[in-house]
């Protein structure tokens, strides 16, 4: 664990602190950027090689990428170990897939192909039905083809009996009404006094 | 003639082993998935989808092993299909923006309780904890490409040429993305640093010795 740590930090060899180059050729900022990265130029690689100073400002400029890199790793040991092995029943050919999906289309199209049809069905069966029921329903369309003049009478004519269940209806709620008269049924009819008239004869 | 025939070998026997390790997927997922869940898991930000993602990228590996040539080792393989996967992700990503706030966040500070304690002080270990933590928080503001190149850089450890070639970028760009991220990574923790009451002169002058101590302590 600790090797990553150290991965950027190892300290410089203090025998070669000694050769430690005078402060203004230290590397610049960009330098131990590029020293990071991996692309420092041969001259300033030589100067880190032998400066103590340089290379503490190189790893302490790698230590927050170091610790980061250990403490992912121990939280990602941690999260694996959780996971099973992706199981490859599950994972079918590629072919299969395409398969599977082709099926799948195939099915769908035929289920909109058999309900189409049996719509189809069903609307010719309407067509077809006023043909074999020919006497009433040849006769209301030739009442449709008919003239205006007639038209009328045969709404007068239809309209007797309409006007007999209106008297019908009008009749029984005229019974109902009577019957619910409360006239007929209030307590002077009945014989009864007022409350407050029993009152006074009792004070009386 | 004879070193050729030894070399000629040797690249069979190299082959035949990659071979074989790729057809064991239970031993493949045993060493690579830890490595490769967080750089997926870092990269993407979102803990549930790099699992997901990480298993889609081990399934993959294992269909298409007859393509593996033995150009590169395995795990560079790997990263460079788990590099592919997360892009695709990306691209998907942009159009779902409910995902960014279902994303599984991840605590980095909970992760450094799973660093063994045994091998480092507790001050060293709290101080690996801040500096950690410093460094996600930095990366989450690098663009996806940057943050990508980033972590192949300095958790995965690839040179220059390794990271060009598995994000087919050319090694210049590559530097420039690197850079730019460093830098900002670099100049956020610096100031995460000197936010952190009165840490910012105790850090620059007594950690070189803290680690020298840690170091010393350990072994």
């Amino acid at each position: 664990m600790n090797s990553h740590l150290d991965l950027y930090s190892s300290p410089m060899p203090h025998a070669a602190a000694h050769l430690a180059p005078h402060a203004d050729t230290h590397l610049s900022e960009d330098q131990i950027d590029d020293q990071l990265i991996g692309d420092l130029a041969a001259g300033p690689a030589a100067h880190l090689a032998g400066c103590s100073v340089c290379t503490d400002r190189v790893a302490a400029a790698a230590d927050p990428m170091a610790s980061f890199q250990s403490v992912t790793m121990a939280w990602s040991e941690r999260r694996s170990a959780t996971l099973p092995t992706p199981s490859l029943s599950q994972q079918k050919p590629l072919w299969q897939r395409h398969m599977a999906w082709a099926t799948a289309g195939f099915a769908f199209a035929i289920a909109i192909a058999l309900t189409n049809a049996s719509h189809q069905v069903v609307l010719k069966t309407a067509e077809l039905q006023p043909t074999l029921q020919q006497p009433a329903l040849q006769q209301s369309a030739q009442q449709a083809a008919l003239p205006a003049t007639v038209l009328t009478e045969t709404a007068s004519l239809t309209g007797a009996p309409r006007e007999a269940q209106i008297a019908a209806d009008n009749r029984l709620l005229q019974a109902i009404d009577d019957d619910l008269d409360t006239s007929a049924d209030s307590p002077a009819a009945l014989g009864i006094e007022p409350a407050s008239d029993q009152t006074t004869s009792v004070q009386d | 003639m004879q070193l050729a025939l030894d070399g000629s070998i040797a690249n069979i026997q190299a082959a035949e082993q990659t071979g074989s390790e790729l057809d064991d997927i239970d031993a493949l997922v045993r060493t690579h998935r830890p490595r490769l869940l967080r750089f997926v898991t870092f990269s993407i930000g979102d803990a549930d989808l790099a699992e997901s993602i990480t298993q889609d990228c081990f399934l993959k590996a294992y269909n298409s092993r007859s393509s593996f040539r033995g150009d590169c080792s395995v795990g560079t393989w790997l990263t460079s299909i788990a590099v592919n996967l997360i892009r695709d992700q990306q691209r998907l990503q942009k159009f779902r923006f409910w995902r960014q706030a279902r994303a599984t966040a991840i605590d980095v500070t909970v992760a450094a309780s799973f660093l063994r304690s045994h091998e480092s002080s507790p001050e060293s270990l709290v101080l690996v904890k801040e500096k950690a933590a410093q460094v996600q928080a930095a990366l989450q503001s690098l663009s996806p490409h940057q943050r990508t190149i980033f972590l192949l850089r300095f958790v995965e450890e690839m040179d220059l040429a390794e990271i060009a070639a598995i994000t087919n970028i050319p090694v210049n760009t590559v530097k420039t993305h690197l850079h730019r991220g460093l830098k900002s990574v670099r100049s956020q923790v610096r100031s995460a640093q000197a936010a952190s009451a009165g840490n910012t002169q105790s850090t620059d002058k007594t950690y070189p010795t803290g680690q020298t101590k840690t170091a010393g302590g350990k072994r």
